[in-house]
């Protein structure tokens, strides 16, 4: 049987180091809640002339470097982003441009923090398909320039940065994308969104700059995650047939260090199965499953033959789950 | 205190779009203002460390308190510094 694997994976996060202390905006007594709250304790933002594809295309740099794989073989480009260079065209035009991956098709997909998940199942699609035999997944996020730096519930829990894996059809081989779930409910749309910007809500027609500012409804976000996220990883172990022992590592979207506590327990399996990076990166949106993907294998947590959940959850309401043999 | 009040007005109006046409009242409490949680609290914070020179504890800002007493707070603190 066919499979789509994992070739190869990269991660890029921007250098610049911002600590909950560097949020003066904020008392200090509010810079003290937030490890509280969420267990971030740095974030890192991109410098003002960058911009979402820049960090997809040196995410996707490293990805492809690992392997020395020939920039002409890449059939196609899937960027998950939430936080486009523009409106249009897709940022993954850019990205194939800057990379010069000239055979590639290049588009988005926009399922905010969700984004992976969809992601994956996206391109093991094209691939299970047979029209495509090599993939490459993006997930890149720069919420530090679509957040009201001033707003305490969304600013200091973000930051920046992407994520990159290359999938390959592969014959005969046992690793790969095992099982996928997806799932949204629309009724609650406005419970994760940037108001302003669209169609709904046009530039000109907006009360002020922040209508363009990132939002989300933060115990409706909690609750939602602690209703679902154990839901879809039972659903998708149960699908494919897999005990919850058997796998050796979750990778749930890096929200909240309470939320993937908050599953762990609801889910019954010990903590330190789940990887978290949230501590000193933040919540990177669509791009902390990816970006956590790469630092779990390049650590050695996870190797050849291990099953890996990934779990995500985000705006939509949107949420899935993946299973991985690497 | 007119003045004070219809300062935080407006930036309860700006920073809380969704409490949308509800009258605002010195005897509203903070916690009528929708979503109103700890993180609301900080947002309200900022905006009144911003706009009067006064530091104000999160703990004045807890749901139960009447816009009111607040207001009254806010007015012993600036008559007093000037």
């Amino acid at each position: 049987m066919q499979r789509t694997h994992i070739l190869s994976t990269g991660s890029f996060l921007p250098e610049k180091i911002i600590s909950n202390e560097d949020l003066t905006q904020f008392s200090h007594e509010a810079r003290k809640l937030i490890a509280d709250k969420t267990g971030v304790q740095t974030r890192r933002h991109a410098n003002e002339s960058e911009c979402t594809s820049d960090l997809a295309v040196a995410a996707a740099r490293r990805c492809l470097q690992k392997i020395d794989f020939p920039l002409e073989n890449l059939q196609g480009i899937v960027l998950s982003t939430s936080s486009p260079d523009r409106m249009q065209p897709a940022t993954a035009t850019r990205v194939q441009h800057v990379l010069g991956a000239g055979n590639a098709f290049a588009f988005d997909i926009n399922s905010v923090c969700s984004g992976s998940s969809f992601g994956i199942t996206v391109v093991d699609s094209l691939i299970q398909s047979g029209k495509f035999k090599t993939i490459l997944l993006i997930a890149s996020e720069m919420y530090s320039k679509i957040l009201n730096s001033k707003d305490f519930s969304t600013y200091p829990f973000f930051g920046d940065g992407a994520g990159a894996v290359l999938f390959q059809a592969g014959a005969g081989c046992s690793g790969g994308v095992l099982h996928c779930c997806l799932e949204t409910d629309g009724s609650k749309n406005d419970t994760i969104c940037v108001p302003g910007g669209g169609t709904m809500l046009p530039f000109e027609k907006m009360p002020g700059p922040r209508s363009a500012c990132f939002r989300m409804k933060g115990e409706e976000v909690f609750a939602f995650t602690m209703d679902k996220g154990p839901k879809i990883i039972r659903r998708l172990l149960e699908e494919a047939g897999v005990a919850m022992e058997e796998v050796k590592c979750f990778i749930c979207h890096q929200a909240n260090i309470n939320i993937l506590h908050g599953i762990a327990g609801l889910l019954g399996i010990p903590k330190e199965k789940f990887f978290v990076n949230l501590d000193r990166y933040g919540n990177t949106a669509s791009a902390s499953v990816l970006i956590a993907l790469d630092e779990a294998i390049s650590q050695g947590r996870l190797v050849q033959g291990d099953l890996v959940v990934i779990a995500t959850f985000g705006g939509g309401l949107s949420w899935g789950a993946n299973l991985i043999r690497i | 205190m007119n003045e004070i009040m219809e300062k935080i007005k407006y930036g309860i109006l700006d920073l809380f779009p969704e409490i949308g046409k509800a009258p605002i009242t010195s005897e509203m409490c903070l916690g009528a203002i929708p979503n109103y949680d700890s993180m609301a609290a900080v947002n309200l914070q900022t905006f009144l460390e911003e706009n009067f020179p006064l530091k104000v504890s999160l703990d004045m800002l807890a749901a139960e308190m009447p816009l009111g007493e607040l207001v009254a707070y806010i007015g012993r603190y600036v008559k007093n510094r000037n």
